[in-house]
């Protein structure tokens, strides 16, 4: 106790909401601490009494005191952080031992303003995650925020998973923010990252869903906050948020206990400010501003595949595009899981080179024909030959995009495959072969002499026809090697 | 009587009469022809016989020619060839005598070669023995050098760890002598301060927060 | 109840207020007395005033003088249709009294308490200071205040650790 400080005394309790009396310079986002330990931070003012949350679990009486701590809601952060695990308070739980601070780490708060429109910068370089599905034809761009839709079990942890590990060795730096997961999930999680050697260049900030309710709503603060400080350095950053629906849960919990009155659904009237004001701080920087920018996969988890319920649509509105991913799929074998008709990247196209841009074109038509011609295709026993061409093309070009998980392509064996469909080698083959040879083939134009040509003139192509004409050229080699 | 011939028989012998005539004309003809023959054959035969007779003067005369041409050729040839074989010894005896001059020379330059050869060899020998010794030398003071700075670091730095310990357990007991000094207050000022005692000192602190104007 | 009326019946039932506040904080010095004394009060006017048969409750010496100290003016204040209006205001008005929290070191009964709270108004000049008397024993003697939200350490304790050093060294000097 030092010799002079403000306190104040609890008038009510309720769970984790405490009501104190007293202190009269206090501001929202201070943190204070009761006589046996516990620590809360100030949520709301009123005229006569403070609103605190608190983040510690104590028996909290009437009238017990609570002192003022001189710092506010932050955390330390620094170059150490990474390939730990910390919970939002800073506290690392992946029991390696106490985090190496300095004494000159900055500490910073959780809750900062987003950056104006004068810091941001137009997107233009993409954001490869080696998927070839999301990276041709929904592309991610470096500081755009895509969300990520889908029911239970249809995937989507593990393209997050796959998306970080990816990421090996190209400086992008991976934060991982589980909220309100079960503490398997987040060991599972942790253990998978390290398995494959991508937990140097990874922080997971976790909290488990047996925490309060406090702690929980503020992973995504510190998420953000620990991701602003690699971005004011000049770093890429990818921040994964999963999942923002739990998030909005626990908002309500609290502002339901706190008697705010509720809106839609029983959240509270401020859910899309607390989504949005989070979201803003994402984006790419100028280098007067650090530089460096903040691409954000905010995730939700729907309900039987139902994406107009209030907290999916906000988050839709406040993204720059969505992946929508169903279980229906995943059973089927496709994975990733997305269905690309419904899911959009509204700035990834301006980061995509022209190839790239003409190819997922091109794709895309014979996706949306196929899905017409489709229902003719079922009735029907002789198709002309046009009709067989383009449902065989939809095989071909949905076996292309079916990729394992842990698996990487590069950009250009991606554009490669896809403009393979469209040459005499692929046009009669059945989808059975592609799956087979996939990885063959690929190989090939990485390591024959005869193909390793045409990899490297991919930049410089202007046309994806003259991409096809050069693969026409490489059908004698790549027939050798998948014999049938 | 003598009646008119038949024209017919006219005819028929008049034509006879012409086919004698031309008959005879044709053998007469004929007889002409083969005798200009065989006057043609003779003369042909006599000037064939005049050109042989000819011809073979001529190649005999020519064969004449011919042998006496080779003969003359044969002598200058062999001329010749004595005179090529003469040069060609005497050439041949030069070269030989260069080629075993040249022998000797090759031979007395090779020894001289290997002389100096081995004497040079022998220096560079000697000359890297040395730099190697030097050298040597050089990195074993460096070696040693720089064994006993980092030696000395690593010492510095226990050392150096060591005082951190022995300062974090000094101020560890520091505040130990405080607490313990706190609790026995606390035991004795209990039992020692009489009630009047405390509430002077009450006193005195509510005084002090008038004075300090804390409580306004 | 016409408006001016209304304003005039309040004007005057906070001058009430007032006067029946100031006689009870008088002899009152801390929060806690007050406190009871208000219930005890009010538990008096009302069975009084309604009557019950159930018997009254024990009180104290202390309370039962105060109790037959008041003023039969003071009793005159209340009757059967203000009583309960007087008693939500005085209730309401605890909240804005200014209350002085001092933390002592040892136990205090009434008298004690009683002595405190006359020096205390002596002192800082406020007739109607009410004092909230906590303990804590890691103050070794002497008291630590909180008023206004703001907290300050007047004890022993809190001199002995700004003095951590000095002492340090004259208990050093003992050593070998």
């Amino acid at each position: 106790m030092n010799q002079t400080q403000e306190v104040g005394y609890v008038i009510s309790s309720r769970d984790f909401l405490v009501y104190l009396d007293g202190l009269p310079t206090i501001r929202v986002n201070d943190m204070v601490e009761s006589d046996n330990g516990a620590r809360g931070w100030v949520n709301s003012i009123a005229e006569d009494k403070i609103e605190i949350l608190m983040v510690d679990d104590a028996k909290i009486t009437p009238k017990q005191l609570f002192k003022r701590l001189p710092n506010r809601l932050g955390l330390a952060v620094g170059d150490y952080l990474l390939g730990r695990s910390i919970n939002p308070l800073g506290i690392p739980i992946d029991g390696k031992g106490p985090l190496t601070k300095l004494k000159n780490n900055p500490i910073l708060e959780l809750d900062q303003a987003a950056p104006g429109i004068e810091s941001r910068q137009f997107i233009t370089q993409q954001f490869l995650t080696g998927i070839t599905l999301i990276d041709t034809l929904i592309p991610i761009g470096r500081g755009q925020r895509e969300l990520i839709l889908g029911d239970a079990h249809s995937g989507k942890t593990a393209f997050l998973i796959d998306i970080i590990v990816n990421q090996r060795n190209t400086g992008v730096i991976c934060i991982y923010a589980s909220i309100g997961q079960s503490a398997v999930a987040v060991r599972n999680l942790i253990d998978t990252l390290k398995n494959n050697n991508a937990l140097s260049y990874t922080i997971v900030i976790a909290t488990s869903s047996s925490e309060k309710a406090p702690l929980i709503f503020l992973t995504p603060k510190t998420a953000f906050t620990v991701a602003e400080y690699f971005q004011k350095k000049g770093k890429e950053v990818l921040l994964i948020l999963d999942d923002m629906g739990n998030h909005a849960k626990i908002y309500r919990e609290i502002a339901l206990l706190g008697n705010k009155p509720p809106g839609r659904e029983s959240y509270p009237g401020d859910i899309f400010y607390q989504h949005a004001h989070l979201l803003e701080r994402a984006g790419n920087f100028l280098p007067g501003f650090g530089g460096g920018s903040i691409s954000a996969l905010p995730v939700v988890e729907l309900n039987l595949n139902d994406f107009t319920a209030l907290i999916p649509t906000n988050l839709m509105s406040m993204t720059d595009g969505h992946l929508l991913f169903k279980s229906g799929l995943h059973s089927q074998g496709q994975i990733p899981a997305v269905d690309i008709s419904l899911s959009v990247s509204r700035v990834g196209r301006q980061t995509q080179d022209l190839l790239s841009n003409l190819l997922s074109t091109r794709i895309r038509q014979i996706l949306s024909e196929a899905t017409d011609l489709e229902t003719i295709s079922r009735f029907s026993a002789e198709l002309p030959a046009e009709t067989q061409l383009i449902l065989r093309q939809r095989d071909l070009i949905m076996a292309v995009l079916k990729q394992d998980s842990l698996t990487a392509i590069p950009k250009q064996i991606q554009t490669i495959l896809l403009a393979l469909i469209f040459t005499s080698f692929l046009k009669d083959k059945p989808k059975s072969f592609i799956e087979k040879y996939k990885g063959v083939i690929s190989e090939a134009f990485v390591k024959q002499t005869a193909l390793i040509p045409i990899t490297k003139s991919i930049g410089k192509l202007k046309d994806e026809q003259k991409l096809i004409q050069l693969l026409e050229g490489a059908g004698p080699v790549l027939t050798k090697l998948c014999p049938i | 009587m003598p009646e008119l011939p038949n024209p017919t028989i006219l005819i028929t012998g008049a034509a006879a009469v012409v086919a004698i005539l031309l008959y005879f004309h044709e053998y007469y003809l004929r007889r002409k022809d083969s005798l200009d023959q065989r006057k043609i054959s003779q003369e042909t035969k006599q000037k064939a016989a005049q050109l042989i007779n000819a011809a073979e003067e001529a190649e005999s005369e020519l064969l004449s020619k011919g042998n006496w041409a080779t003969q003359k050729l044969a002598e200058e040839f062999e001329s010749r060839l004595e005179g090529l074989i003469q040069t060609s010894q005497n050439s041949i005896s030069v070269s030989q005598d260069q080629l075993i001059k040249f022998m000797k020379d090759l031979q007395k330059r090779s020894a001289d070669f290997e002389e100096a050869s081995r004497s040079s060899t022998e220096a560079k020998i000697n000359q890297i023995f040395e730099r190697l010794e030097s050298k040597l030398s050089d990195f074993l003071i460096q070696t040693e050098q720089k064994t006993t700075s980092s030696i000395e670091l690593e010492l510095k730095s226990t050392r150096q760890l060591i005082e951190t310990y022995k300062n974090q357990q000094l101020k560890l007991i520091d505040e130990n002598i405080i607490a313990m000094m706190e609790q026995t207050l606390t035991l004795v000022l209990a039992k020692k301060l009489s009630l009047k005692d405390q509430l002077d000192l009450v006193y005195e602190a509510l005084a002090k927060a008038k004075v300090e104007k804390f409580i306004v | 109840m016409r408006h001016w009326q209304r304003l005039k019946w309040r004007s005057s039932s906070f001058k009430i207020m007032d006067e029946i506040f100031s006689t009870i904080l008088n002899e009152t010095f801390t929060l806690t007395q007050l406190k009871l004394r208000l219930r005890i009060l009010k538990s008096h006017l009302l069975n009084t005033f309604f009557g019950s048969d159930s018997p009254a409750e024990p009180l104290n010496q202390l309370d039962l003088d105060w109790q037959s100290s008041l003023p039969k003016t003071f009793y005159q204040h209340f009757n059967k249709d203000n009583v309960y209006d007087i008693f939500k205001d005085l209730e309401s008005s605890l909240n804005q009294l200014q209350v002085l929290t001092i933390y002592l070191v040892f136990e205090v009964n009434d008298q004690i308490s009683k002595e405190l709270g006359t020096v205390a108004r002596k002192t800082f000049n406020k007739p109607s200071l009410l004092l909230d008397i906590k303990y804590d024993s890691r103050l070794i003697a002497g008291c630590s205040l909180v008023w206004k939200g703001v907290y300050h350490d007047y004890s022993l304790i809190s001199k002995i650790e700004g003095k951590k050093a000095e002492i340090l060294q004259s208990f050093k000097k003992f050593l070998r």
